[in-house]
């Protein structure tokens, strides 16, 4: 089996472990929606719609806030086998709750009481680190949209591989054994709204994993930024 | 509405979700676009920042807002108090239910519906209230929202005021009908006459320029 991390310290790709892949964004790539974005992440390409807020289904409507609906889909297309069902499965489903719960907490919902607001995100092209490409591509979303937040949401995933921390995770860097954090802060702040673990980590390596994160967090945050500000026409920047 | 608000800067300051842009003071208030935590003005929007004066209560108090110039992107849902345009659905014997067109200047983008109860139509004489001969559907009203109703009902909207009530009808011959006096409306071609609770819109115009001198 190929080493993830070669002898002289790179990475498959030839990335160094703390390094992130490109980030390539566009805002309000939807006309119908109400905001709507497309990310790229090296090789992994997510594309997402915002619509809302609306009112909500009499069932689902809450009194003192609005409800986050989302919807995580992998195209069929997007990895190495086709996929039977884009959504629905068990993963799919659970990347969809911590997409709801990531927002529920950057969002002022308490803003649209009996609402709801809808984010669909859709997995073009699976190259890895799919839910930390999910959740900066639904905040663009929704910084196109117009929907008030308490500031933009940056995710990165971080694995750990022979003491050494990788950040954005590449396909064939996910492999069964490497354990692997996916966090989200808010701004460039280290609050975290989002942080899920997959597979092992000894508690030790817990703090260093999770600096690097947020570090790398606070890179996104640098790229996603630029992209908004770009993204005002005619916009000038004066501080 | 008696405060008087003017902008004082509009600036070319673009600032993201999160951005920080005053330390909280006696005189600033955050306005639409922010929110306030931890002793500073934080934005919630991508905008621009603008600075507006207000001296409703003869204090002069600066509110920070941050706007994006699209029509698109003013985002308002309902809110309780405010004046709504609405459009008659159907009439049921106890209530008419309503699509909310727009809040205020803003046009609303989702669907969201509203029940107008008939005690809730005008102001006197409620016992004799008759839904069908106050509003039909295909009437536009302009009415106030005046509560978010419970889990099993929508927004309930009131006319019960005399500025609020028909601005528009449809006759039942589905002809275009123009308000003739306070509870009358006419139709434009044969001239047939319908009861309707009928909205006294004030002049604007004339009230803006007489709150000019």
């Amino acid at each position: 089996m190929m080493s993830i991390i070669s002898e002289h310290g790179y990475r498959i790709d030839g990335r160094l472990p703390h390094q992130i892949r490109n980030i390539n964004c566009r805002l309000g790539v939807y006309p119908q929606a109400e905001g709507s974005s497309y990310i790229e992440q090296g090789n992994t390409k997510i594309l997402c719609a915002v619509y809302g807020p609306h009112e909500a289904k009499r069932s689902k409507q809450l009194q003192d806030r609005c409800v986050i609906n989302c919807q995580y889909s992998v195209a069929t297309f997007s990895g190495l086998e086709r996929k039977n069902r884009p959504r629905g499965d068990r993963k799919a489903n659970e990347f969809t709750r911590l997409l709801e719960k990531t927002f529920e907490s950057a969002i002022m919902i308490n803003a649209f009481p009996g609402s709801q607001i809808d984010i669909f995100c859709e997995v073009v092209q699976n190259d890895g680190s799919l839910l930390a490409a999910c959740v900066n591509a639904a905040t663009l979303a929704l910084c196109d949209a117009g929907i008030p937040m308490k500031a933009l949401v940056s995710a990165s995933a971080c694995g750990f591989v022979d003491s050494k921390c990788l950040v954005d995770l590449s396909n064939r860097e996910e492999t069964d054994l490497t354990p692997r954090m996916t966090v989200a802060t808010l701004g460039n702040t280290s609050q975290i709204v989002l942080i899920e673990l997959e597979n092992r980590l000894h508690s030790n390596h817990l703090p260093q994993v999770l600096a690097q994160s947020t570090k790398t967090c606070a890179d996104v945050f640098e790229c996603l930024h630029a992209a908004v500000r770009a993204h005002l026409p005619g916009s000038v920047a004066i501080f | 509405m008696t405060s008087m608000e003017t902008d004082v800067a509009s600036s070319s300051r673009v600032v993201i979700p999160g951005e920080s842009l005053f330390p909280s003071a006696e005189d600033l208030r955050p306005g639409k676009g922010t929110y306030e935590l931890h002793g500073h003005i934080y934005s919630s929007l991508l905008g621009y920042v603008y600075v507006r004066e207000d001296t409703t209560d003869s204090r002069n108090i600066r509110v920070i807002e941050v706007r994006r110039n699209e029509e698109r992107h003013q985002h308002v849902s309902p809110h309780i108090g405010a004046i709504v345009t609405a459009k008659v659905i159907n009439i049921g014997p106890r209530y008419a239910k309503c699509q909310l067109l727009s809040v205020e200047d803003t046009i609303l983008g989702g669907d969201y519906t509203a029940l107008l109860r008939k005690e809730d139509i005008r102001s006197t004489e409620r016992d004799k209230i008759e839904i069908s001969e106050c509003v039909l559907p295909g009437d536009i009203l302009l009415a106030r929202v005046i509560s978010f109703g419970d889990t099993v009902t929508s927004f309930l909207i009131s006319t019960a005021e005399e500025q609020l009530g028909v601005v528009m009808a449809t006759g039942e011959t589905g002809e275009k009908m123009m308000t003739k006096d306070w509870n009358t409306v006419q139709g434009v071609e044969t001239g047939r006459v319908e009861t309707r609770k009928i909205a006294k819109v004030p002049n604007l115009n004339l009230h803006s320029t007489t709150k000019a001198k």
